[in-house]
């Protein structure tokens, strides 16, 4: 017994012993690292203007698909600085009345919408909200913006010198006031989970000749109006000039179907609405690059006619992709739905899982959620078009029975549809779930509205609208590229693994270049980076910062040349490697290092921060302890080794000096999702001479990114020297003869004999 | 004895005749007509001297800067302002250090190129500003000039290329105040002109604004800025294909044309600009001129009686370092491009007749045969003076009245014909100066023979 005992533990030990070498030795996929996941919507139509994009949908002329305006709609999503429109007109020597009527204002952690009465300009290659902010203005002018603060919609009033400013609420009641800014704690946002501010409201802002101010907001459905605030004691200057609505920062999105500017009396108005649906003339718009979108015209939705029949199709053209390793939430589709009528046999349905373009509803192994006329009201069911391989013809599977839907005929429905690898679908109404459904394919392939059902005829025909579609799909997106490894020594770069952006400083010389077995940003100006040209998904980057300007550079006359070097970065899930910086400017997450630089003397004079930027990355980040500050005098000398990773949508930043063991971890983050794209470092500096004492001047060396997918997919790269090879002079041949042009030379004196 | 002193005296004036007459080929050749001399317009500066044309080079020798993760080292040396001068540029055109933000650089400039006979024009964006919409008052800028004025290469600032008509108050602005400032100091704001084949919009300023035609961009320009001289760009070598590769643009000489009319009328003189390079900023039609090309480029402009000449690129511009040597005569490692040699073939005959045409009145251009482009327009004339006609091949003759007496300047209008022929039939038999390839030769005829490379110029001075 004691010998099979002692055999017993020995194998357990043996077998134990194998095991965890195998987790020690084997790849990573048996680690728990997971796959790279992107949420990509991929379209969000509002069908906005007169005609279908043709680039987002296949279909056909004269099939019955009409696109019908609805209204007129300016919307602005995600915006950059100064997106908005001016009035031509000028206001204010009798007073103003801004009326807004906005289908929704919304607001993230940032962003800002704002008015400003008596704007200078109105100029479409001119920013007027910078043309105010910069100072350029010196004509009085009332800048007011709204941004919600605590889950409460607030008020700025930018230029504000009158200290008895006061506003008041419908009660007289100062509003609450705190670091500049007056909270509306008496009105509640319209979708408070949302951020939503306004939604099917009418924002009202008067501006008296004098400077008196009231601030409204009219319920439209009821009717109602609501004072938000009004000034009580103070002056706001009395203005002439232009008026702007201007947005700032991509957190703000807003749709406003109607646009009202007027004197007080009415007169004099500058109109946008279904009526006057163009901007020219009336007003001017200008558009930050990089903004989202900025769309002023008809607000449309697609109408499937009477006349459209089976072969009426509308197919997304982009097709959705199910990764094996992405299992929840492959696909989301949400749009509005308004049946007016179906009658006979007919469906009207949207149809997944189409196999190309030009597919109907008798495309194989496709499936269809339907809206139906069933027993005289609205009704829905899903079916299945099952096709086995090897299986000549194709069933017909019914997944949910028809049924009635609760909604009626002509209602604007809100549908929304989920599914997940598995095939498990769910369908929901007006925000709540319906029907669950299991057993579907996996939703790869195109989706698509069509008809199916007997043919068009005058017993059979439907009369349906859709609007607002909305596409996002999740895959698993495990991108090609390679481990790089960098020590500069041979003094180039692979031109195939790296994209160079360089500028100097405004009025200085410099850029990035490798020199010296390193690699310099030197006395860099905007948009100066070197980018990635592979995409990463999972990785860990790291560098070390050999040398950075820490003191102002004077010349033998005590004039100031240089300030010290003031921030620099890394951004990754870059879009496109080939963009300028502010075309990644709040499309990707940015890290930047940032010291505050005295304007005067251009030098260092607050700690440095650590901050993470980005449309959805938007952190207040930190600030690096003194011993780590890298950008201050006391630790010069210093080499700092810099090490950032995201694995698994987990984001962690990491510093240490070199003569250090010890990692001290700075930051550290968990994303909602993976940001895949490229990678890139950065720096900034002057971009006239108004901001001289800003300027990117530092050294990095042993750069390395190394691929942390759980199954990198690797590629051999060719090299390609970013070093042109100097040809030498041209070595030039003179193939003409003199002597054979030349006239025969008679030597005749110039003075005659 | 008294006798034997009269027969050599005889003896020797005999034989002086003698020699006179075989020094004269034996045969007798009439002095040309003196005519009232016609006005001439021209400009160059003090530093060059008054008969020296200006040949300038647009991107002087830059300072170093980083491209394509790549440094390139500063070209502000004296071996840059050398190679300049070798070329035979002696103006240069920097259009990146601004004196405002980094004036020693701007001085180490001025110093190379008197080193090197260059006169040297940079920005100033401390006292003028076009693009920024700022002019300092007179006495700004004269305090300002006093800092760089004492270096002998200092021609004046640059001041804006290929303004809109929408700058024109603000450049006339600035002339105005810059000339004052300099007192009697001789100096040039340097502004250079759109082409004819710019678009409406760039000649207003405006997209928007498509009033503006060329005729009409011109004439304001004259009225509103009261220049020196005129200076425009016109790059026609377009066309790399087969079909294409001898294309020269239609309206080359229409543009010439109506600058050179412009400019007799308001009594100054034009400047015109070389190709010198191609395939910039992703256009694969602009081809690179060969040498014939070059020449001809200069050698019609001189013809049609342009008083200076120019080059753009001199130098690679540092935004096109993603370029092998397409562009400029020295390449972005500071080293010779073959358009260096074509340049300093051109410049040479350029040097050696300046004192000429710098002295010289267009009165217009004979065209015999084909044209690479249709030469028409006021400036086109069928004789001149003692000239009756030309045969052979293409040609275009510039006629001259040089201080009372006529000048010819003799181009093969080909860039293809290797040895052109051409022959010039005049009235009577002169004697001729005639300078080709920077060499002066004197011959006699009346159907005075010349071989030309395709588009070389002659010089062909009668006596």
């Amino acid at each position: 017994m004691y010998r099979v005992k002692k055999s017993f533990i020995a194998i357990f030990a043996a077998i134990f012993f194998i095991v965890c070498s195998l987790f020690a030795v084997l790849p990573n996929y048996w680690k728990t690292t997971k796959a790279a996941v992107s949420e990509s919507e991929l379209i969000n139509d509002n069908f906005h203007g007169n005609d279908i994009e043709y680039f987002d949908w296949r279909f056909q002329e004269n099939v019955g698909i009409d696109v019908v305006k609805e209204s007129s709609v300016i919307q602005i999503l995600e915006p950059l600085n100064g997106t908005g429109i001016t009035s031509v007109s000028e206001y204010g020597d009798t007073g103003i009345i801004v009326s807004l009527d906005f289908n929704y204002l919304r607001f993230s952690s940032t962003g800002f919408f704002g008015i400003i009465f008596g704007a200078g300009i109105s100029n479409e290659n001119v920013s007027t909200l910078n043309y105010v902010l910069s100072g350029a203005q010196e004509t009085p002018f009332t800048f007011i913006y709204f941004v919600v603060t605590e889950d409460v919609l607030s008020l700025v009033i930018y230029n504000t010198v009158d200290t008895n400013i006061n506003i008041a609420d419908k009660n007289g009641n100062s509003l609450r006031f705190s670091a500049g800014v007056y909270y509306f704690d008496d009105y509640d946002l319209a979708d408070s989970d949302n951020r939503v501010a306004l939604e099917n409201q009418i924002l009202n802002v008067k501006y008296g000749k004098d400077g008196a101010m009231a601030i409204s907001v009219i319920e439209k459905e009821e009717g109602t109006e609501h004072i938000l605030g009004r000034l009580q004691g103070g002056k706001l200057p009395s203005v002439h000039g232009h008026v702007a609505l201007v947005t700032m920062e991509p957190g703000v999105n807003l749709e406003m179907r109607e646009v009202h500017i007027s004197n007080q009396d009415g007169t004099n108005e500058s109109k946008f609405d279904e009526e006057n649906d163009e901007l020219s003339g009336i007003f001017t718009s200008f558009i930050y690059t990089g903004s989202k979108q900025f769309y002023a015209g008809p607000d449309s939705y697609i109408n499937f006619t009477p006349e459209s029949g089976n072969d009426s199709t509308l197919v997304f053209r982009q097709g959705i992709q199910a990764s094996k390793n992405v299992s929840k939430r492959v696909l989301f589709l949400e749009f509005t739905l308004r049946a007016s009528q179906i009658i006979g046999q007919k469906k009207f349905e949207v149809r997944f899982g189409l196999n190309q373009l030009s597919a109907n509803s008798n495309s194989p192994d496709s499936y269809a959620l339907y809206f139906s006329n069933y027993k005289g009201e609205l009704g829905y069911g899903l079916t299945y078009l099952s096709q086995p391989s090897g299986y000549k013809q194709a069933t017909q599977v019914v997944k949910i029975e028809e049924k009635r839907l609760p909604a009626a005929f002509g209602e604007e429905i809100k549908i929304q549809i989920e599914q997940d690898y598995s095939g498990f679908f769910r369908f929901y109404c007006n925000g709540r779930l319906l029907d669950c459904v299991y057993g579907l394919p996996k939703p790869n392939g195109y989706l698509g509205f069509m008809q199916s059902g007997k043919e068009t005829d005058d017993k059979n025909y439907i009369d349906v609208d859709i609007d607002d579609v909305c596409v996002i799909n999740r895959f698993d997106n495990c991108p090609e590229n390679t481990n790089i490894d960098l020590d500069f020594e041979s003094g180039d770069l692979n031109l195939n693994e790296w994209q160079i952006s360089s500028n100097a400083s405004y009025g200085r010389t410099g850029g990035v270049y490798v020199a010296d077995g390193v690699l310099r940003f030197d006395n860099v100006g905007n948009d100066s980076k070197m980018v990635t040209k592979h995409r990463y998904a999972n990785f860990e980057m790291t560098f070390d910062i050999l040398d950075i300007r820490r003191e102002v550079v004077l010349d033998a006359y005590g004039n100031k040349i240089y300030p010290v070097s003031s921030v620099f970065g890394v951004m990754f899930g870059i879009e496109t490697y080939a963009a300028t910086f502010m075309g990644m400017y709040m499309k990707s997450p940015i890290l930047s290092f940032q010291t505050e630089v005295d304007q005067t003397t251009w030098a260092k004079k607050s700690g440095t921060s650590v901050t993470l930027y980005g449309s959805t990355a938007n952190d207040p980040g930190t600030v690096l302890p003194e011993k780590y500050d890298f950008f201050d005098k006391s630790n010069e000398g210093k080499i700092v080794n810099v090490s950032l990773s995201l694995i698994d949508s987990h984001f962690e930043l990491k510093i240490k000096y070199s003569d250090e063991t010890q990692w001290y971890t700075i930051y550290e983050k968990n994303f909602q999702a993976s940001y895949v794209g490229y990678i890139a470092i950065w720096g900034m500096g002057a971009g006239s001479e108004d901001d001289l004492f800003s300027c990117g001047q530092f050294t990095l060396d042993n750069l390395k990114i190394t691929n942390k997918d759980s199954v990198p997919n690797l590629i051999d790269v060719p090299y390609k020297s970013n070093r042109p090879v100097a040809p030498g002079d041209y070595e030039y041949i003179d193939k003409n003869d003199d002597e054979e042009f030349l006239i025969e030379d008679m030597k005749i004196p110039k003075e005659r004999a | 004895m008294r006798k034997i002193k009269r027969k050599i005296i005889i003896g020797f004036l005999t034989a002086s005749i003698l020699v006179s007459i075989s020094a004269c080929s034996g045969d007798k050749w009439q002095f040309s007509k003196t005519y009232q001399p016609e006005d001439v317009f021209s400009y160059t500066f003090d530093f060059l001297g008054k008969d020296v044309m200006p040949i300038g080079g647009y991107m002087a020798p830059t300072d170093g800067y980083a491209y394509g993760g790549v440094w390139y080292e500063s070209k502000i040396n004296n071996a840059q302002f050398a190679l300049a001068s070798e070329a035979g540029i002696n103006l240069l055109y920097n259009t990146r250090e601004d004196y405002n933000i980094v004036p020693e650089k701007v001085k180490q400039a001025l110093s190379y190129a008197e080193s090197n006979n260059i006169v040297y024009l940079f920005p100033d964006t401390g006292i003028i500003n076009i693009r920024g919409g700022y002019v300092a008052e007179k006495d700004t800028i004269s305090s300002r000039i006093q800092e760089y004025a004492e270096y002998l290469s200092f021609g004046g600032l640059t001041c804006i290329d290929e303004p809109g008509k929408n700058h024109f108050d603000l450049i006339g602005q600035a002339n105005n105040r810059f000339a004052e400032a300099l007192n009697e100091k001789s100096g040039t704001l340097y502004v250079n002109l759109f082409p004819s084949y710019a678009s409406r919009g760039q000649l207003s300023g405006d997209e928007k604004d498509q009033s503006v035609d060329y005729n009409t961009y011109i004439e304001s320009y004259i009225e509103t800025c009261s220049p020196q001289y005129l200076s425009y760009d016109y790059y026609p070598f377009i066309g790399t294909t087969e079909s294409m590769q001898y294309n020269i643009e239609s309206t080359y000489f229409s543009n010439l044309n109506t600058v050179r009319s412009a400019a007799e009328r308001n009594g100054i003189p034009f400047w015109v600009y070389i190709q010198a390079g191609g395939m910039w900023e992703g256009r694969t039609d602009v081809r690179i001129p060969n040498e014939s090309e070059v020449l001809w480029q200069v050698n019609t402009g001189l013809a049609c009686g342009a008083k200076g000449v120019q080059y753009f690129p001199y130098m690679q511009p540092p935004e096109w370092s993603d370029m092998d040597n397409e562009a400029g005569l020295i390449n972005k490692f500071g080293q010779k491009n073959a358009m260096y040699y074509y340049a300093q073939k051109a410049n040479r005959q350029i040097r050696a007749i300046d004192h000429v045409l710098m002295n010289a009145c267009s009165t217009g251009v004979i065209v015999h045969g084909s044209s690479p482009a249709s030469v028409y327009g006021e400036m086109k004339i069928e004789s001149y003076r003692q000239l009756k006609s030309v045969t052979g091949d293409d040609a275009l003759v510039g006629c001259f009245d040089y201080r009372g007496k006529s000048a010819f300047y003799v181009v093969s209008n080909s860039i293809i014909k290797e040895k052109a022929e051409i022959t010039l039939k005049f009235d009577q038999k002169y004697c001729f100066d005639v300078t080709q390839r920077a060499q002066e030769r004197s011959t006699t005829a009346k159907e005075l023979k010349l071989k030309l490379a395709a588009g070389e110029g002659a010089l062909v001075l009668p006596r």
